[in-house]
């Protein structure tokens, strides 16, 4: 048990502050228009990647660092600290990365990754649908395999980015006569293939940051099968478990620096002709979410310990994600509580609303505390 | 940035483990009468030899506060621990210093209708002599030594105490846990002496972690034995760990179990590293895990039903033990009230 970074992380972590203190952008200047703004964040991510901080702990081979986990941890846990934009290719580093990585073919490996990581091409992942939300093993999208390949119809739901990806990691059913977690399938969609729609939607902060995916008829290469068929629900639960537990930490960091801009606003507010922090509600709320970010931050750190140290990354994610989005929940009401709900303004009324999407997104908190009963608490199924 | 155990501290947790397994009876937990034997047990083992190189840290002091919790063992463990943890040398003479002989000591840091702040006492040390009331001072009257939170010349230190000395006078205290016995300690002129080098602030956040380990202790294993009930228990034609409402209820309790434990050790090892917010971070985690502990407990009681509620039942031990040690050195309201005014001070703009 140590909490003090080694030494070689250090080092690295004083490089990264040296690297942001130059480069990083002003939130200022990230251009209002999406088209704008996402391309302003590829070359962003792009020179991260020239820096060596994207994909640190992925493999030489395949355009990655070759470096320790830990020390990607390192660098994303500065960047959060800086304020530095989010990765804009999140889907990819995040899920179909890691995914293609300890499935994939060769071939598939050398062909994808490193776009990933430079920002060249963005993915998105189509896995739920209108009628498959929480149940996501009901899916219905169906691929038939023909001699040309695989024949895609159906309709996927909160594709995140879907409209600026190149890539669409989807789920598929390829097996209609088995059992509904063990006949679905991962398919690569080229998004420029005929047949393939995005339909951008508006979100209740205003932004369209997801898709409606509409595949009618779309033809997809046999190459293009991540893993076996069959094995699309395993490696989707797979690299979303994975991604529950690394999300935290750079997630825990981001929103430390949100509440130092929550008490600041404060700072600035009188109320009844007194500052607004000598309110003891006040400074009782904010203690209330600085604690929730802290306690996300020991827990995230043990269960990352864990992985570090060789174990797998298990059902135990679960938890880390919950508490995620308890952190991120009570920060941005408590924003709402102690500035007021309309003088929040802008910023804090994006956050909150966004902040309630939290428990849903990644596996609803109820789909999270079903795990936890099945698959660590050993409790009767339901 | 490693929060796993290492070979050495899962040993002594194993080992802890089994000496209190032998100590249990029947029902699994530390009968009050075994108390005095598994003490000298402990001190034999080195459970209170701290410092050094070779010696105990706060984490390794909070996996024995831990298992004691999870069998509900009555021993003054955590405020002699927490003492010998700030006391000047290490090993055997640590617990030299925390009481001569079967090393009990106790600590004295709330008073009587004050809020929690153990670095602004009333009592006062005065030429050698100390004179002041604390409450809630636990095993008051089965320890050696006091060690008390006085204001001298020089600011705020520890006062050093024999419990059985002239000015030294013990009230029982109304307490949810009587098995913890705790005392309403006056001191008139009693003699004392300052202990040299051990600043109250870190006495108390150490004693505060210690006390939050025992607290997660016990809520693991009030955890463990509501989930086998709740595996076993049938109604309407089905066990009640099948329904959704106590699946979730469970699976929220285990969510606040492991992360008040992550918060107990990130803060145990804030302090053995000497991080420079390691007195905040204990105070978070004692803020934290008093809070989310005690909803636990009631969880528990909730599954278990009717039956937590007949005396003979475990239940209501383990929530009684989770109250008191979750109210031992500042209460999660009196932690959070300190960390709100430390972030509103931290950035207050002059008017």
């Amino acid at each position: 048990m140590k909490l003090a970074l080694e030494p070689e992380e250090r080092a690295l972590r004083d490089e990264v502050r040296e690297f942001l203190a130059e480069h990083c952008p002003d939130p200022a200047e990230l251009p209002h228009d999406l088209d704008e703004r996402m391309a302003y964040l590829r070359r962003w991510q792009s020179r991260c990647y020239d820096a060596g901080y994207v994909g640190r702990a992925w493999p030489a081979e395949f355009g990655g660092g070759g470096r320790p986990t830990v020390e990607q941890i390192v660098v994303d846990q500065e960047m959060a600290s800086a304020g530095a934009p989010e990765r804009v290719a999140i889907v990819g580093l995040d899920v179909l990365g890691p995914a293609i990585l300890a499935f994939g073919t060769d071939a598939q490996r050398s062909r994808y990754v490193t776009p990933i990581l430079s920002a060249e091409e963005l993915w998105s992942q189509g896995f739920s649908e209108p009628e498959a939300g929480s149940d996501l093993a009901s899916l219905r999208t169906a691929a038939v395999e023909t001699d040309d390949g695989y024949v895609v119809n159906g309709q996927k739901t909160w594709v995140s980015w879907g409209q600026f990806s190149r890539w669409c990691g989807v789920l598929a059913r390829t097996d209609p006569d088995v059992p509904k977690h063990t006949g679905i399938s991962l398919l690569i969609v080229d998004v420029e293939s005929p047949g393939v729609e995005m339909r951008p939607m508006e979100q209740i902060t205003g932004h369209a940051e997801f898709c409606e995916l509409f595949l009618d008829d779309v033809l997809v290469p046999k190459e293009n099968l991540l893993g076996l068929p069959g094995q699309g629900w395993e490696i989707a639960m797979h690299v979303v478990a994975h991604e529950r537990g690394t999300a935290a930490l750079p997630r825990q960091v981001t929103l430390r620096t949100w509440l130092d801009r929550l008490v600041a606003d404060a700072a600035a507010l009188q109320r009844d002709g007194a500052p607004l922090l000598a309110d003891e509600g006040a400074q009782s709320a904010l203690a209330g979410a600085l604690i929730q970010i802290e306690v996300l931050r020991h827990h995230a750190t043990r269960t990352m310990s864990a992985f570090l140290n060789g174990g797998a990354v298990g059902p135990e994610s679960s938890g880390v994600k919950l508490l995620m989005a308890q952190a991120e929940q009570t920060l941005g009401l408590t924003a709402l509580e102690v500035l007021g709900y309309e003088a929040a303004g802008e910023f804090w009324h994006e956050r909150y609303l966004y902040s309630r999407a939290a428990s849903v997104y990644g596996g609803a908190q109820q789909i999270q505390r079903g795990i936890i009963a099945d698959r660590v608490l050993a409790l009767p199924k339901e | 940035m490693n929060l796993e155990l290492t070979e050495e501290q899962t040993w002594l947790r194993e080992s802890v483990g089994e000496m209190l397994a032998r100590s249990a009876g029947d029902d699994g937990l530390v009968p009050a009468s075994a108390g005095d034997a598994l003490w000298r047990e402990l001190v034999e083992f080195g459970a209170l030899d701290v410092g050094g190189d070779e010696g105990l840290g706060a984490v390794e002091l909070a996996l024995i506060a831990w298992s004691l919790g999870g069998r509900l063992a009555a021993v003054p463990f955590v405020d002699s621990a927490a003492l010998a943890y700030v006391a000047p040398g290490h090993g055997r003479a640590a617990l030299a210093y925390v009481a001569p002989g079967h090393g009990r000591a106790a600590l004295g840091l709330s008073e009587p209708g004050r809020s929690f702040t153990p670095a602004e006492p009333s009592t006062s040390l005065d030429g050698g002599c100390v004179t002041g009331e604390k409450s809630g001072v636990a095993f008051a009257g089965s320890v050696e030594r006091l060690a008390v939170a006085a204001a001298g010349p020089d600011g705020p230190v520890l006062a050093l105490v024999g419990a059985a000395g002239a000015g030294v006078s013990l009230e029982p205290e109304s307490t949810l846990d009587p098995t913890l016995q705790p005392a309403r300690v006056s001191l008139d002129s009693a003699d004392a002496e300052p202990a040299a080098g051990a600043p109250v602030a870190e006495v108390s956040a150490v004693a505060g972690v210690l006390a939050a380990a025992e607290a997660v202790g016990a809520a693991a294993a009030v955890l463990e034995l509501a989930c086998t009930y709740a595996a076993q228990r049938r109604q309407f034609g089905q066990t009640i760990g099948s329904f959704q409402a106590i699946r979730h209820l469970l699976a929220d309790m285990y969510v606040k179990v492991e992360s008040s434990w992550s918060s107990v050790l990130y803060a145990a090892a804030a302090l053995d590293e000497h991080e420079p917010d390691g007195l905040r971070t204990a105070s978070i985690a004692k803020a934290y895990a008093g809070r989310a502990t005690h909803e636990v407990a009631h969880g528990a009681l909730q599954v278990f039903g009717g039956i937590a509620f007949t005396a003979e039942h475990p239940a209501h031990r383990f929530l009684r033990r989770i109250a008191a040690r979750g109210a031992q050195f500042g209460t999660p309201r009196e932690h959070e009230r300190a960390l709100g005014r430390s972030l509103a001070q931290r950035l207050e703009v002059p008017a």
